[in-house]
């Protein structure tokens, strides 16, 4: 065999240590075979090939087992980048995912309720939580007073709290924008940020009960909160990302952007709710009664512009609610109207042609028993004209025109009013009323029915009744939303009627009637008073009263359906003419003023400052 | 020849490999700058909303109305103070 470079070192080493060896002559180290024969090697030059043989022979072997031991580590190598990319991918792969990509939810805001001029009535506002991990916190950090600053907590006191907790826990919560930031700076370890949303209701009590509220988790409980609570919710987005390793995004995977809830347009007008709702919180303080319920209907399109209930509640600040404050009491209380009801008797005969504005009845002696029942007026008034009747509101002249009308014409004319039925305004606990179906009507139901007793309307029933005399006798639903343009409503009066209706309603309003508080100064108004025991168990309350008007205005044009109810004045005078009038007058006044309305043709009314726009 | 051609497709592959790296940290960068954009319209959106909101409950009516009667001393219009003008004629 000749000797020749090798790759493995073993052979390299071994002739290398042979010729060194050569040269030096010398005893070499160690006592092993190989330099046992390079002893020799001087000696007897033929024995050199024989000695390469054995020194590879020898190193031969080791090297086959190191390459071996490389190819099985390259092996081990391949297999196992085999079974990662092509056996268990799955797994695999979601081990990386699961450490690089985030998932991060987006919130949506919920809509905003608006007025029908835009003004904001509840909107929400994002805010921050703040939470603390006491595992990560470190209660001696230098930022710890700032922090607690922040807060609006002493050192001491989030010290405290922190070594009290066993878990993750939530330190505050509505901290605003900018102070959200000022801690994120501070870069305390164990402080997480969560955005929240806090609903807002500018308009406070005004709105209260009409708007209602939502809970914590952003969902509707009262009010248009509740009725609309679907449309008002949006839903919330996620978002998949993909993070380096001090948790900076750097890309984007899925993105499943949040829908914020619908805005909602309503037919309020915030302008003319707060005149509703001062002059309700007037009267309820001047009459020390239980409540006042104001509503205020546009009698052209149905809209509903305001309504307000006395006594109200702060909506921002919630702490301690009483059932009997947050209730819209305009719309889920039901009452027996009285008098207010009176004009639809009245239309109804006039409708059947059984009388005439100047049909002349007699209420002599001033009371009329029918079943055994005697029901009374106030005072004795003698014989009077149908017109007469409603101007000086005579429960017996009333029964007298009731007696001509049909039972079940009577009680179609009134369910044609929208008594007895809810308004289908969505409003939430919004009730039917009460009016029995005429076939189970004794004699006496029909005379009580036909001056508002034995029966109940919510106000904003009432308020709806009317727009029928507002109107040529069509009457419109009543609607939470704007409503464009002029609306043809369903046929209840013929027109003749409701005009005829509008001039003794006027004439209610006049100085010979009941209700001469309501009239206002530069327009004509047209309204109807009612002052109603209250029932109790078993009867009628001696000294507990509803009194109400309902009115329109002005009386050419008619625009406004107002429509007042006191509950239980309790200050001395209880007549609807005394308690009730004097309110609608007052936002009547002022609603006509805040629309800068023309007045009635005959007197136009210009402010000595300022110019009005006309046709408004 | 050939030789050439190879050497040449060898240094655009090395070329293009490292724009293509290059461009990759790009990438990352602006993403990152978008994505802080992005924050900041957020919260500069969220910033308008609660102005606008403090705009409205500093302007609702009743709030207006104690102002101008308390502070600015202003008295609502009666009928007393009212011109009346016939139909077509200016006062």
């Amino acid at each position: 065999m000749i000797a020749r470079p090798h790759f493995f070192f073993g052979s390299w080493s071994a002739s290398e240590r042979a010729a060194r060896q050569a040269k030096a002559g010398g005893r070499p180290k160690g006592g092993s075979r190989t330099a046992a024969t390079g002893r020799a090697a001087p000696r007897t030059a033929s024995a050199q090939p024989n000695d390469e043989i054995l020194t590879w022979r020898a190193t031969a072997n080791r090297s086959k087992w190191v390459l071996g031991l490389l190819t099985a580590g390259l092996c081990v190598v391949w297999v196992k980048a085999f079974w990662l990319q092509h056996v268990n991918v799955e797994q695999w792969q979601k081990r990386a995912e699961n450490r690089f990509e985030r998932v991060r939810d987006l919130s949506a805001a919920r809509g905003r309720l608006l007025d029908r001029n835009g003004d904001v009535l509840a909107v929400s506002i994002s805010e921050y939580r703040v939470g603390l991990v006491p595992r990560l916190f470190d209660v001696g950090h230098p930022k710890l007073s700032e922090l607690a600053g922040l807060l609006g907590l002493s050192t001491t006191e989030l010290r405290r709290r922190v070594q009290g907790a066993k878990g993750f826990f939530y330190v505050t919560s509505r901290l605003d924008l900018s102070l959200a930031d000022k801690v994120r700076a501070l870069r305390v370890p164990g402080v997480e940020l969560e955005q929240e949303f806090r609903r807002y209701y500018p308009h406070g009590p005004a709105f209260a009960n009409l708007v209602g509220f939502t809970d914590l988790k952003d969902k509707g409980q009262e009010g248009l909160e509740l009725a609309f609570d679907t449309k008002l919710q949006g839903t919330p987005g996620v978002e998949r990302v993909v993070v380096d390793r001090q948790n900076r995004v750097f890309d984007k995977k899925t993105y499943d952007p949040a829908n914020p809830g619908q805005d909602l347009r309503l037919s309020f007008d915030a302008g003319i709710q707060a005149i509703a709702f001062t002059a309700a919180q007037q009267a309820l303080e001047q009459h020390q009664a239980k409540s006042v319920s104001v509503v205020v209907v546009d009698s052209r399109t149905g809209e509903v512009l305001a309504m307000a209930n006395a006594p109200s509640f702060n909506p921002n600040e919630r702490t301690r609610l009483d059932p009997n404050r947050v209730r819209n009491r305009a719309a889920t209380d039901t009452f027996e109207p009285g008098s207010t009801l009176k004009p639809f008797t009245v239309a109804a005969a006039l409708d059947a042609r059984v009388v005439s504005p100047s049909t002349s009845l007699s209420t002599e002696p001033g009371r009329i028993v029918i079943d055994g029942r005697t029901i009374r007026d106030t005072k004795i008034h003698g014989t009077l004209t149908v017109s007469e009747i409603l101007e000086k509101s005579s429960n017996v002249g009333t029964i007298r025109v009731a007696q001509k009308i049909a039972r079940d014409l009577f009680y179609q004319k009134l369910r044609a009013s929208g008594f007895g039925e809810p308004t289908h305004m969505r409003l939430p606990a919004e009730p039917a009323g009460r009016l029995r179906p005429w076939q189970s009507w004794a004699a006496v139901d029909k005379a009580t029915v036909s001056f508002g007793h034995g029966m109940s309307v919510s106000l904003v029933q009432l308020a709806g009744a009317y727009t029928v005399f507002a109107r040529e006798g069509d009457r419109v639903p009543l609607s939470l939303y704007q409503v464009a343009g002029p609306v043809v409503g369903q046929p209840v009066f013929t027109p003749e009627t409701a005009r005829a209706v509008r001039r003794m309603l006027e004439r209610a309003a006049g100085p010979e009637g009941t209700g001469p508080k309501a009239r206002i100064p530069g327009f004509r108004v047209a309204g109807k008073t009612g002052t109603a025991h209250k029932p109790e168990a078993g009867g009628y309350a001696k000294a507990k009263y509803l009194s109400s008007f309902v009115g329109l205005v002005p009386v050419d044009q008619p625009r406004f359906v107002i429509a007042v109810a006191v509950d239980e004045p309790a200050a001395g005078r209880h007549f609807g003419g005394e308690v009730a009038a004097p309110v609608f007058a007052q936002v009547a006044n002022e609603s006509l003023r805040r629309m800068q309305m023309s007045p009635d043709p005959a007197v136009r009314v210009v402010p000595a400052v300022g110019l009005v726009e006309e046709g408004t | 020849m050939t030789r050439l051609v190879n050497w040449l497709l060898a240094a655009a592959l090395l070329v293009s490999a490292l724009a293509l790296v290059n461009s990759r940290y790009h990438e990352r960068r602006l993403f990152a700058l978008a994505e802080q954009m992005e924050r900041q319209i957020e919260k500069r959106v969220t910033e308008i909303e609660n102005l606008q909101v403090a705009v409205t409950s500093l302007r609702t009516p009743g709030r207006l109305a104690s102002v101008a009667k308390d502070t600015l001393g202003m008295v609502p219009i009666t009928h007393a103070e009212t011109v009346y003008a016939p139909k077509g004629r200016s006062p």
